[in-house]
């Protein structure tokens, strides 16, 4: 989810959106974590690791783009779009408000606990077997941010759509 | 006579920039709200430092300068239908 294409009065609910799209991919790193909280075999070799979603402030706005249709649909030629300048002194450029982007997701270095277990199949040969570094009571905590941020960024996002109905009642 | 009314320095131009300026602090209270986790996302250890660091960002007092900012912004849009009323009915009258 990017503010990238949204026109000026609703980026104030693109911003909330960049939020609420951020959180719930951060939910499903973490569901993805506890879910191979048990894996000790991954394609790549060894236990799986904790992984983790970083989340950075979003730095870049571009003007809205709006793609010219060269394909006759239905018989029909579409009209090209003409590029809308944004208007007048609203400020859309200078303002420094552009929501959260995705970072890299991010293996968590470190070895889960070595556990005696000498029937297991991925057993070393005194017995013993590598379990991901991942500890659930850690999991549930991120787990429970994420969803207050979630629902912090709805908030948000009900508050400007209140706003903007307000607006349009004028 | 119309510029006393609607002109630069009346009240309804003052509310209309007030209610602009008050979109532009929600929309940075919303960035701010969206941004709330980043230092909580790199590591544990940061994100226990993240926690006790006054500088973060405090998500009550986001909630609290956002639900501000909307009432004012309802009670500016609530005035500034009511200047637009009384401009609209003088010039019926006349």
């Amino acid at each position: 989810m990017s503010v990238d294409g949204v026109r000026g009065l609703f980026r104030g609910l693109a911003i909330p959106a960049t939020g609420l799209s951020a959180q719930r991919k951060r939910l499903d790193m973490i569901a993805m974590n506890i879910a191979n909280a048990e894996t000790t075999n991954t394609p790549e070799g060894g236990p799986y690791r904790r992984r983790v979603l970083e989340l950075q402030e979003s730095q870049s706005l571009e003007l809205p783009q709006y793609s010219t249709p060269t394909t006759r649909r239905g018989g029909i030629q579409v009209p090209e779009v003409p590029e809308v300048p944004p208007v007048g002194s609203y400020p859309t450029i200078a303002e420094a408000a552009y929501g959260v982007e995705l970072g890299e997701v991010r293996e968590v270095a470190g070895d889960g606990p070595l556990v005696y277990e000498p029937g297991h199949p991925d057993a070393d040969e005194a017995g013993y077997v590598r379990y991901p570094n991942v500890v659930i009571a850690q999991e549930m905590i991120e787990l429970m941010d994420a969803r207050r941020s979630y629902e912090a960024n709805a908030t948000v996002f009900d508050a400007m759509k209140a706003m903007l109905r307000r607006a349009i009642q004028i | 006579m119309i510029e006393g009314v609607m002109g630069s320095t009346s009240l309804v131009q003052s509310l209309k920039s007030e209610m602009s300026a008050s979109m532009v602090r929600s929309r940075e209270i919303a960035h701010r709200v969206a941004n709330a986790s980043n230092d909580r996302t790199a590591s544990f250890e940061a994100s226990l430092s993240a926690a006790l660091d006054p500088e973060n960002v405090d998500l009550e007092t986001e909630m609290v300068k956002l639900a501000d900012e909307q009432v004012r912004y309802e009670a500016m849009g609530e005035l500034l239908q009511k200047m637009y009323g009384q401009i609209r009915s003088s010039m019926r009258s006349v």
